[in-house]
C-alpha cells in the first residue's frame, strides 16, 4: 500500500506549498522564484519559535506571521521599487538565505524527539489551506486578485488600489510556503536551510498536472486541481525511486522520473495554455 | 484571456471524460508495471536486501560507496550469501531522500545505510523497525543521531571520520614559516564545513600556531571565484577544509592561489590531485569498509546496534603534489619523506 500512501502523505506535506505557489503563479500571475527559501524560512523559523515557545499553535501563528511579511517585502520591491516581478522573487531568495542562516546561525537544526509531530498534523493544517483560500477567493478581494493576473491594466483603470492587491496575494502565497516548510521540518524530525530545494520545480509540476487532468470543479474550489496534480506527481516520483531506481543507475533517475511525467503529459494530450505569463 | 478547458464546462466536460480515463488506463498500466518489480522482486532464502540513500555524489562520498561495495563483496564470498543493495542519490533534495526511505521500507530491506548528515538524520527519523548504518557524518552527536561515539543508540549506529585538519595546519606553518594569516572558504549551509571550523578554532587557540583563520562562506559554486579573488589580497595562504561544494570547485582556489604565489594546503586527496599542495587526508574507502563490517554485525550475527561502537575513522596519509618541489623551492623535502607524491 506504501504506493498510495507515501504520495499521498507527500501530498499532504507539500499541499500548503503549492496551495501558495497557486495563488502566486496562477491567480496573481507573479512568477515568485523565492518558493525554495521561503520553505526551508518556514522550516527554520519554526523550529526558531518551537524551540523558544514550546507551543505548536503558536508557532504556526508566528511562522505564517512571518511568512506573510516576505511576501509582503517581495511584492513591495515590484509595487513600490518598480523592480521586474522575476527579479523580486530572486532577490528575496538569495536574501533569505543569510537570513535562515542568521536565525540558528548553523544550517542544521535537530528537532528534540519529544517534539512528535504526526502525519494528522499535516491534513489538518491543509483543511486550514483549504479553508483558507476558499474564503479568500470567494470573496470579493480574490475576485480583484484573479481580475489582477488576467489583466492588471483593467484594475488599475477602475482606479483600484494595485499595491495592497499583490501584497495580500504575495502575503498569502509565501505564508502558505513558509507553513508548508513548518510542516516538512516537523515531519522529518530536524529543519535544514536545504530543506527547500526543489521546491519551486516540484510544485509547477504539480500546478501543471492538475491542470492537464481538469477536474470538474465549481469554479471557487477549482484550486483543488492542484490536489490532483500533487498526488499524481508525487506517485510518479515514488514509482521512479521505488521501483525504476533499482533497475537504473543512481544518476538516471531524474531521466526516468522525467520521463513519466513526459508520458502522462503526452497521454492526457491536454494542450497546456497560458499558465504562467508564458508558455 | 478565456482558456477553454478549467473555466468553461461546456467545453470541459466533454474533454476532460476521455482525459479521465485515458489517465487512469496510463496510472493503471504503471502499477501493473511497477507492481511485480515492486512486490515480486525475489528475494534470496538466504540473501540480504540492504538500501542505500546518499544526498549527492561527490568524491568521498563515492569513495565511501567503492568501500561498502568492496566490503559487503568480501562478505558475500566468506558468509556465501548473496547481497542485493539498491542505492538512491537524492541529487540534493530532501524529499528524495524521503521518498527513498519509505520504498525501503516497503521493501522490507534487512538495513538501511545513510550517507550524510541529513539523510542519516531522516533514516533515523523514519526507520524504527530494522537497522540504520550512517556513513560520512562529521558529527553524529550535533545531529542527533547518538548519545555518544562509545555506542550506538536504539536501531542506529554508523562510521564517522576524523580529518586531522590541527595536524595539516601544524605541517603548514612549519614548511611555510611566513604562514599567519590562512584563508578558508566554506559553504554556510553545510554542517559539516561549521563543525571543522569550530574545531580548528579551538585547535589554534590552544597551540599557540600564531596563524589566525580568515573565513569567507559562499551559498553556491557560482560565488567560489569572486569569494576566492576577494580573499586571496589578505591572506598568506589558503586552507581547503572537507566543504562538499568548494571541494567539487577547488581548481578555482588553486588558480588564485597560484597567480597569487601563496601556498594552498588541503584535507582531502581528491583536492591534491586537482592542485592543492599537500594534505594529510582520511581514505573514506576506511569508512565504507567499516559500514560493511558493520552490516555483517547487525544483519548477520544478528548484534544490537545500540551495543556497537561508532567507528571511527582515523587512517590518515600524507599526499604531496609534485607542484610543492617547483613552486616553492624553499620547502624543507625531509618533512614530506613519508608522503605519496601525486601528480
Amino acid at each position: 500500500m506504501t504506493f498510495l500512501t507515501t504520495p499521498l502523505a507527500e501530498t499532504l506535506q507539500y499541499f500548503l506549498a503549492v496551495l501558495g505557489m497557486y495563488v502566486a503563479f496562477r491567480v496573481l500571475r507573479y512568477p515568485d522564484l523565492s518558493v525554495d527559501s521561503v520553505f526551508a524560512f518556514g522550516g527554520v523559523m519554526g523550529a526558531f519559535f518551537l524551540l523558544r515557545t514550546g507551543n505548536l499553535v503558536a508557532s504556526v501563528v508566528l511562522v505564517a506571521a512571518s511568512g506573510f511579511a516576505v511576501g509582503c517585502f517581495t511584492s513591495l520591491l515590484f509595487t513600490v521599487f518598480r523592480i521586474s516581478k522575476l527579479l523580486s522573487g530572486i532577490l528575496t531568495y538569495s536574501l533569505l538565505y543569510s537570513v535562515n542562516l542568521a536565525v540558528f546561525q548553523r544550517p542544521n537544526i535537530p528537532y528534540e524527539q519529544s517534539v512528535v509531530v504526526g502525519l494528522p498534523f499535516a491534513a489538518a493544517m491543509a483543511v486550514v489551506g483549504v479553508f483558507v483560500l476558499f474564503i479568500l477567493l470567494s470573496s470579493t478581494l480574490g475576485k480583484l486578485l484573479l481580475g489582477y493576473g488576467d489583466n492588471p491594466r483593467l484594475i488599475e483603470e477602475l482606479e483600484i488600489p494595485v499595491r495592497p492587491l499583490v501584497l495580500v496575494g504575495l502575503g498569502v502565497s509565501t505564508a502558505l510556503i513558509s507553513l508548508s516548510g513548518f510542516v516538512v521540518s516537523l515531519q522529518f524530525g530536524f529543519a535544514d536551510v536545504a530543506l527547500g530545494n526543489g521546491t519551486l520545480l516540484y510544485g509547477v509540476a504539480a500546478i501543471i498536472l492538475g491542470h492537464a487532468f481538469a477536474v470538474p470543479l465549481p469554479k471557487s474550489l477549482s484550486f483543488l486541481s492542484v490536489l490532483v496534480g500533487l498526488f499524481v506527481y508525487s506517485f510518479l516520483l515514488y514509482v521512479a525511486v521505488a521501483v525504476l531506481a533499482p533497475l537504473v543507475r543512481p544518476s538516471d533517475s531524474k531521466l526516468v522520473s522525467s520521463g513519466l511525467v513526459i508520458v502522462v503529459l503526452i497521454v492526457t494530450r491536454k494542450r497546456v495554455p497560458e499558465l504562467f505569463g508564458f508558455k | 484571456m478565456l482558456e477553454a478547458g478549467a473555466n468553461c464546462p461546456e467545453h470541459a466536460e466533454i474533454g476532460e471524460m476521455k482525459t479521465t480515463r485515458v489517465t487512469i488506463i496510463v496510472l493503471l498500466l504503471l502499477a501493473a508495471v511497477g507492481l511485480p518489480y515492486f512486490f515480486g522482486r525475489p528475494k534470496p532464502p538466504n540473501g540480504l536486501h540492504l538500501g542505500v540513500v546518499y544526498l549527492i555524489s561527490h568524491p568521498a562520498i563515492d569513495d565511501g560507496l567503492a568501500g561498502l561495495r568492496e566490503g559487503l563483496k568480501a562478505i558475500e564470498e566468506k558468509a556465501a550469501i548473496s547481497i542485493t543493495v539498491d542505492y538512491t542519490n537524492a541529487f540534493g533534495e530532501m524529499a528524495n531522500v524521503s521518498r527513498a526511505l519509505d520504498a525501503y521500507k516497503a521493501a522490507e530491506v534487512d538495513a538501511v545505510l545513510a550517507l550524510t548528515t541529513p539523510c542519516a538524520q531522516l533514516a533515523h527519523r523514519k526507520i524504527t523497525d530494522r537497522p540504520v548504518i550512517f556513513v560520512g557524518v562529521t558529527d553524529p552527536i550535533g545531529a542527533g543521531l547518538v548519545d555518544s561515539l562509545s555506542t550506538g543508540k536504539g536501531n542506529i549506529v554508523g562510521t564517522t571520520s576524523r580529518v586531522p585538519h590541527g595536524d595539516i595546519l601544524k605541517l603548514a606553518s612549519v614548511a611555510f614559516p611566513s604562514l599567519k594569516r590562512i584563508g578558508i572558504v566554506y559553504t554556510s549551509s553545510e554542517a559539516n564545513s561549521l563543525a571543522i571550523i569550530a574545531k580548528l578554532e579551538d585547535y589554534l587557540q590552544s597551540s599557540h600556531l600564531g596563524i589566525t583563520l580568515v573565513k569567507r562562506s559562499i551559498s553556491a559554486t557560482s560565488e567560489i571565484y569572486r569569494t576566492t579573488q576577494a580573499l586571496i589580497r589578505e591572506v598568506d595562504g589558503v586552507f581547503v577544509i572537507n566543504d562538499n561544494t568548494v571541494v567539487s570547485a577547488v581548481e578555482i582556489l588553486v588558480r588564485a592561489c597560484n597567480e597569487a604565489g601563496i601556498p594552498i594546503i588541503a584535507s582531502d586527496r581528491d583536492s591534491v590531485e586537482r592542485g592543492a599542495l599537500f594534505a594529510y587526508a582520511v581514505d573514506y574507502k576506511k569508512e565504507g569498509l567499516a559500514a560493511a563490517s558493520l552490516v555483517e554485525s547487525v544483519c548477520l550475527k544478528h548484534d544490537n546496534p545500540s551495543e556497537l561502537p561508532v567507528y571511527i575513522n582515523r587512517d590518515t596519509h600524507l599526499y604531496v603534489n609534485k607542484q610543492l618541489y617547483t613552486l616553492f623551492p624553499e620547502v624543507d623535502v625531509q618533512l614530506f619523506v613519508d608522503a605519496k607524491v601525486l601528480e
